[in-house]
C-alpha cells in the first residue's frame, strides 16, 4: 500500500516533469542576438561584465540541448535567463564605456586649467 | 515505527523542505530591495518597475507550487529561473541609472570643455587683435617717424635716429630751441605707441676723453628723456643711457662719420606678445 503510495508521487513528478516541446528557433535567434549586442558593446572586454556573457552563452547552449529534449519548458527559461544575463552584460559595458569618457573628459579638463 | 512508516515520513520530510523559499527568491528580493531603496527608484522608474513584476511573478510562482506541493526542483520548479530573472531585472535597472548617472557626468564635463575652449579662443582672438592693432600703431607711428628722423627696424625694435648736430649744440646737452619742434612730433608718435617702453640712448663721436663724452652722452640721452616725460611720455616706459663713444656707426677719422656718430638714438621696444 504504501510502496504504491510513494511510487504514484515519484510518478506525478515524473509527469510535472516531462514537459516536452521544442522551443521556438525564434527564441534562441533571439537570445543570440542578445548576447551578439553585448559583444558589440564591448562586454569581453570588460572585466565586470564578461562573467555575464558567458553565462548567457552557457544557458543558450543549455537551452539548446534541454529544447531537444523532454524539458522544453526548462528550455524557454534559460533562453529568458540568458537574455538577462547578455542584456546585463550590455549594459554594463554601455556603462563602462561611459565611465571611461567620464575619466577622459576629466582629465582633459584638469589638462586645460 | 515500521518500515513503511518511515519512508512516507521521509518523503514529506524532503517535501516539506523543498518547500523552502528558493535561494534565488531570497537573493532577487534582497536585490531589489537594495536596488529600490536607491537613487535608481528615482533614475530608472520603468526599469525597476519590471523588476518589481518580475519579481511578483516570481512570488506567485512560489505561492502556486507552494500551494500545489511542486518541490522547488528543477526542472518542475520554475520560481528559481524566475527569481534569478527578476534579480537581473533589477541589477538591470541600477547599472542603467548609474549609467544615466555617468551620461550626466560626461555631458556637464563635454560642457565645461567647450566652455573652457571657447574662452580660450575668445582669449586668442583678443590677443590677436592686441597684437594687430600693436603692429598697426606701430606702423603708424614709424610712418610718422620717419617723416622726422631717419628710422630703422633691428632686432632689439624700432630704432629712431636724431642727428646730435639738430637736437644740440656742440659740446651741450641743452636741447636746441629749433629742435624743439621736431622733439615733440617725436613725442606725439611715441603716445601714439601706447604700452611699448623706449630706450634713450645718447652716443658721440671720439672725439675728447672717454670721461668727457660718456657724461655728455648720459645728459643729453637725459635731456631727450626729460623733455619726452614732460610731453607726455609716461617716466615708467622710458629709460635714458649714455653710451659715449662706444657704438659708432661711421668713421670717426672723417668729419662726416663723427657728425653721423654724434645722435641720440630712441629704440621703441615693443610689449607686445
Amino acid at each position: 500500500m504504501y510502496r504504491r503510495l510513494v511510487a504514484g508521487l515519484v510518478l506525478a513528478i515524473s509527469v510535472g516533469c516531462a514537459t516536452t516541446g521544442a522551443v521556438a528557433p525564434e527564441r534562441i535567434q533571439a537570445a543570440e542576438s542578445a548576447i551578439q549586442e553585448a559583444e558589440t558593446a564591448g562586454a569581453s572586454k570588460l572585466p565586470e561584465a564578461t562573467p555575464y556573457l558567458q553565462l548567457a552563452r552557457e544557458e543558450v547552449d543549455q537551452a539548446k540541448e534541454l529544447s531537444s529534449s523532454q524539458y522544453g519548458r526548462r528550455s524557454e527559461m534559460m533562453l529568458q535567463r540568458a537574455g538577462e544575463d547578455a542584456k546585463l552584460a550590455r549594459v554594463l559595458a554601455q556603462k563602462g564605456s561611459l565611465d571611461a569618457d567620464v575619466k577622459q573628459a576629466g582629465e582633459r579638463l584638469k589638462a586645460v586649467q | 515505527m515500521n518500515r513503511s512508516a518511515l519512508t512516507i515520513g521521509s518523503t514529506f520530510a524532503v517535501a516539506w523542505v523543498g518547500c523552502a523559499t528558493p535561494q534565488e527568491l531570497v537573493d532577487a528580493r534582497s536585490t531589489y530591495q537594495r536596488v529600490s531603496s536607491g537613487p535608481t527608484a528615482q533614475l530608472n522608474p520603468t526599469g525597476l518597475a519590471a523588476a518589481k513584476e518580475a519579481l511578483d511573478r516570481a512570488e506567485d510562482a512560489r505561492d502556486g507550487e507552494f500551494r500545489s506541493g511542486v518541490f522547488y526542483t528543477r526542472p518542475v520548479s520554475k520560481t528559481p529561473d524566475l527569481a534569478y530573472i527578476a534579480m537581473r531585472k533589477a541589477q538591470i535597472a541600477e547599472v542603467e541609472a548609474n549609467a544615466t548617472l555617468a551620461a550626466n557626468e560626461k555631458a556637464r564635463l563635454n560642457k565645461e570643455l567647450e566652455q573652457k575652449a571657447l574662452a580660450r579662443k575668445e582669449q586668442a582672438d583678443a590677443e590677436s587683435r592686441g597684437r594687430l592693432d600693436a603692429e598697426r600703431r606701430a606702423a603708424d607711428a614709424a610712418a610718422k617717424l620717419a617723416d622726422i628722423a631717419s628710422v630703422k627696424q633691428e632686432a632689439r625694435g624700432t630704432v629712431l635716429t636724431l642727428a646730435g648736430s639738430i637736437v644740440f649744440a656742440s659740446g651741450q646737452y641743452a636741447l636746441r630751441k629749433d629742435a624743439l619742434p621736431k622733439l615733440d612730433k617725436v613725442a606725439a608718435a611715441l603716445k601714439d605707441l601706447g604700452g611699448n617702453t623706449f630706450l634713450i640712448e645718447g652716443h658721440t663721436d671720439s672725439k675728447g676723453s672717454d670721461q668727457f663724452n660718456q657724461q655728455l652722452s648720459v645728459k643729453r640721452a637725459d635731456s631727450v628723456r626729460d623733455y619726452l616725460v614732460h610731453h607726455g611720455i609716461s617716466s615708467e616706459q622710458i629709460k635714458a643711457v649714455g653710451l659715449g663713444k662706444s657704438r659708432p656707426i661711421a668713421d670717426n677719422e672723417t668729419a662726416e662719420g663723427r657728425a653721423n656718430n654724434r645722435r641720440v638714438e630712441i629704440v621703441v621696444q615693443s610689449n607686445a606678445s
